[in-house]
């Protein structure tokens, strides 16, 4: 009889850790739950992956200056609230473009796309189908 | 009775048990907070939070609609808590249902703006759905919210970095360093990286100087030192300062002089690779100086000493080939014909190692050596003999010269009968030859030498598959999955096992069990599906172990998941699937009940016994949850087949190969078909045009344009938008040069040919398209010379004589002549 290896099926369970853990852990009927012992390989393999996906105690926040962290965040506030305009900026100057819904279900049902895509790409070419066609077919 | 609405405070006792119960579930604890929840619904059975949190611990105690029917109540009645809709988040994340968990988190956050808990959760989805603008700006919130650690920033860098804003991304960062009271410990590993990751954005931004700037400045305090050396030598490349690059590849060529990416670092820091010309004689010379250099250095490397022959060509690479075969053979090292078939893309190389080794053949023969003026040496051992056989032989096979590589494993295999590897050569010779039985059968016996090799066993099991024997396969490969599983096949779904299921779709689509084979084409799809969710987790936990630049290479990979080769393979071959459904929906349904009726006894008895098995486990397993249960006893895959619009079904697969795969010419082909098909001609027009930019010649791609011409052309004035058609006729202008008609197209195809018989097989098939007959096409074909026709070839212009033209008695000519090319070849043999 070939010998089953066991080493490889070890190696590959650690993908599936996850839902054989749960498995495990719902057959122990009393209800001690995740304390559910389990030895050698599977046991670590559940209590890595507690690690990775279970909740955590919000660690103790580093040793830092006050002052210049309320200084940075000021900064931050500013570069964001910056961001922000120059973005809505951009969305207006779009947004001015007229367009018609012929056009915008022409795009969407031609290149079997959603519709904000659609109209962006309409928007982008000032409103022009034809213009548009063009450059989604170069895209 | 209970008052008909309660509020939400509970009374002390209740309320810290409610706490507890927050924290049962944080720990996993399910069964215990299902307990406490229910406890306190004895007292206060509406209360919605406590109802909504007993629905949670349901669903992960795999009562899932119990589970949601308890969240929903909870919410009912409780529709500003933000608990509830927390819950109902968490319970559609749990069903990868990321939009409507947003949603709901985005509610729960209407009414408790400041939860870190939620916002952090929004966070994890914003990110898994690649949504960077709402991932930055939760990231804005979280740190204000907690300013004083780290992680938060960190997380805010990393947005920054995402939108490609680097200056943002490294001004983040520096503030917080700044911050700091006090530098942190210099073995600080997370520290470490945080500098590093500092280090990666700059280097994407593309500030080379700068980059090499900070590398010096955070030297001390990295302990990842071999990715600091990398990144620096890297830089060093990047920004042309190739002697200081020189000296960082050196120190890292001592540190593992086995590494390919640091010999070809050094290689480019002398100028000695990548430039735009080929090199002179004095800087081939300079090459080969260094090589020797290093390998007089670590004699022991292999890579060193075989990237000599990479570059050297002519009488030199005999030299050095010559110099690096002997002693390959002396050892014996099977892998040797593997690891040097790429130098035969150059044909003079592939002519000059052949040379080589029929000349030790000879000399090994009669005189136990090399060469014949080797007389002063000691006699070679008797195994270099054996593996200069097993060498020839891969080597005639890989030039398709059958009838000599199968006298070369034959004599190896009377020298050495009991080396598996030579019976696998020989399997593998009557496979290319295509005689796929003579192929199984010696796999088997090699197979059978060694029980306990799963390596040939898994081999064996893919031979099998190629001669459609599904049963005799899948008992095969059930020796190899694990021994406690009750379904060997359900074991290599778990394990996610793919070549098993492509070989098995495809030998399905042989068979014409298009359900079958779309049902594994699909399993394969599921797997990748579930390796993109896998990623899920890392989003915390990479933040709070600062493994920040494997995180971001693991996101940059998933993006990319589906440009692997497997799914790759995959995706063609449902896209196939289906436009085959589509073209002939009808006559397949016939088949498949044909089919199944033809099904052997062994076969049928095995699907009843699955049946069976399953039907068992689901008495037992009171967890499966009746979708995915259905989904298994679906064997024949009759849920694809039912599809209303096989079309749309393709989609799936073809959207990530025109995505992920748009430089393989295969990917544009499909397109093209299904797009025809769909009648989306700008798409269609969209895909032949990057299919010319790739391989303006391929024949499927000109079969294309000429189906794109004359569909486009037959279209009634009014059925194609008038914008669209002016397109169309701008483009079509551009790509089909102004040629007056298909025919004429096809005539300048035609002429491009140049003797490729599929091209010619093309133009003859699109000829009679057009209205012609192909014949005189046919006839070069047919009487053409067979010296460098492929089997796959032969194959399809013999099929495409039978079925596309009914030419008989063409066929029967071209058949005499293909059997006596390929007179293993099983297609070939006569019938009778």
């Amino acid at each position: 009889m070939p010998k089953k290896p066991a080493a490889a099926a070890q190696a590959s369970a650690a993908s599936a850790a996850p839902v054989a853990a749960q498995k495990d852990s719902q057959q122990v009927e009393e209800g001690e739950d995740q304390e559910a012992q389990q030895k050698g390989f599977k046991g670590q393999a559940t209590k890595d992956m507690q690690n990775v996906s279970g909740y955590f105690d919000e660690r103790v926040g580093d040793k830092v200056d006050e002052g210049k962290i309320g200084k940075a965040m000021t900064f931050l506030t500013d570069v964001s609230k910056k961001q922000k305009a120059q973005k809505s900026a951009r969305d207006k100057e779009l947004a001015k473009v007229v367009l018609t819904k012929e056009d915008v279900e022409l795009i969407m049902n031609e290149f079997q796309i959603g519709k904000g895509t659609a109209e962006r790409a309409l928007r982008e070419s000032k409103g022009d189908v034809l213009e548009t066609l063009r450059r989604l077919i170069a895209a | 009775m209970p008052p008909a609405k309660q509020g939400r405070e509970l009374p002390s006792k209740e309320s810290a048990m409610f706490k507890s119960i927050l924290k049962f579930y944080e720990h996993k604890q399910y069964k215990k907070g299902l307990k406490q929840a229910e406890q306190i619904l004895r007292k206060f059975p509406e209360h919605g939070e406590t109802l909504a949190m007993k629905g949670l611990f349901l669903s992960h105690l795999d009562r899932k609609e119990e589970g949601y029917e308890f969240v929903k109540k909870g919410l009912r009645n409780d529709l500003t808590s933000h608990t509830c809709w927390h819950v109902y988040g968490l319970m559609h994340r749990a069903d990868k249902n990321y939009e409507e968990a947003i949603k709901c988190y985005v509610n729960a956050l209407k009414f408790d703006k400041e939860n870190m808990q939620i916002i952090r959760d929004l966070s994890l989805l914003q990110i898994q759905m690649r949504n960077y603008e709402g991932f930055n700006e939760t990231r804005h919130q979280l740190l204000s919210l907690r300013p004083t650690n780290r992680m938060y920033w960190v997380g805010l860098a990393i947005s920054y970095h995402m939108l490609q804003k680097y200056d943002t991304a490294l001004n983040v960062l520096s503030a917080f360093e700044e911050s700091l009271k006090e530098q942190p410990d210099v073995a600080d590993f997370e520290n470490s990286e945080m500098l590093m990751y500092k280090n990666m954005i700059i280097e994407e931004s593309g500030d080379n100087l700068k980059a090499l700037e900070h590398l010096e400045d955070i030297r001390t305090r990295v302990v990842d030192k071999r990715s600091w050396r990398e990144s620096k030598a890297r830089v060093l490349l990047k920004a042309n300062k190739l002697t200081e690059a020189e000296v960082e590849y050196r120190q890292l060529l001592d540190q593992n002089p086995d590494c390919h990416a640091y010999l070809e670092g050094l290689l480019r820091a002398r100028s000695l690779i990548g430039g735009s010309a080929d090199l002179d004689v004095t800087q081939m010379e300079k090459l080969f100086r260094l090589l020797n250099e290093l390998g007089n250095k670590y004699p022991r490397s292999h890579v060193i000493k075989r990237a000599p022959l990479k570059y050297a060509k002519a009488d030199k690479f005999r030299e050095l080939a010559d110099e690096y075969l002997r002693p390959m053979f002396r050892k014996g090292v099977p892998s040797l014909f593997v690891s040097i078939k790429d130098l035969y893309k150059d044909d003079g190389k592939g002519q000059i190692v052949e040379d080589l080794v029929l000349g030790y053949r000879k000399s090994l023969k009669e005189a136990q050596r090399f060469g014949e003026d080797d007389a002063l040496t000691e006699r070679e051992p008797p195994t270099a003999y054996l593996w200069v056989l097993y060498f020839l032989a891969q080597h005639y096979d890989h030039k398709r010269n059958t009838t000599t590589a199968l006298q070369l494993i034959n004599e190896a295999l009377v020298h050495t009968p009991t080396l598996v590897e030579l019976l696998m050569t020989k399997a593998r010779i009557y496979k290319h030859a295509g005689d796929e039985e003579t192929a199984v059968t010696i796999m088997n016996e090699a197979r059978e030498m060694d029980l306990q090799d799963r390596y040939i066993n898994s081999k064996c099991t893919k031979y099998m598959l190629r001669n459609d024997r599904l049963g005799e396969a899948e008992q095969t490969i059930a020796l190899f999955t694990r021994s406690e599983s009750l379904d060997p096949l359900a074991d290599l779904v778990d394990m996610q096992c793919m070549w098993f299921a492509t070989e098995c779709a495809k030998s399905y689509v042989r068979q014409e069990q298009y359900g079958r084979a779309l049902k594994k084409l699909h399993q394969i799809e599921q797997h990748f599906v579930d390796i993109y969710d896998d990623q899920f987790d890392f989003h915390s936990y990479c933040l709070r172990k600062m493994t920040l630049r494997s995180y971001v290479e693991l996101l940059r990979v998933e993006d990319k998941l589906r440009s692997h080769p497997f799914y790759f393979e995959a995706a063609t071959l449902a896209v196939q699937v289906y436009l085959e459904l589509h073209d002939k929906p009808k006559e397949h349904s016939g088949r498949e009940d044909a089919s199944n009726a033809n099904v052997s006894d062994s076969e049928r008895k095995k699907a009843e016994r699955k049946a069976r098995k399953l039907a068992l486990k689901t008495q037992n397993d009171k967890a499966a949850d009746a979708g995915s249960n259905k989904d298994k006893a679906d064997v024949n895959g009759e849920k694809y087949l039912a599809a209303d619009d096989y079309l749309e079904e393709a989609m799936r697969f073809l959207r990530p190969l025109l995505d992920l795969g748009s430089e393989r010419i295969e990917s544009q082909v499909l397109g093209c078909e299904v797009f025809l098909r769909k009648k989306k001609y700008l798409l269609a027009l969209r895909a032949l045009k990057k299919g010319t930019a790739i391989a303006p010649n391929h024949p499927d791609l000109h079969r294309n344009a000429v189906r794109f011409y004359l569909a486009v052309k037959s279209e009634p004035i009014d059925s194609i938008h008038p914008h669209v058609r002016t397109v169309l006729e701008e483009e079509m202008g551009q790509l089909f040069n102004g040629v007056k008609d298909a025919k004429e197209f096809n005539a300048k195809y035609l002429k491009n040919c140049k003797g490729n018989v599929e091209s010619l097989l093309a133009a003859a098939e699109m000829d009679r398209l057009c209205g012609g007959d192909g014949v005189e096409i046919l006839e070069e074909i047919v009487t053409g010379e067979t010296r460098d026709l492929t089997l796959e070839t032969a194959v399809k212009v013999h099929m495409s004589l039978v079925t596309t033209f009914s030419d008989l008695k063409k066929a029967d000519d071209f058949e005499l002549k293909c059997r006596e090319r390929f007179p293993l070849a099983g297609y070939f043999e006569p019938t009778d």
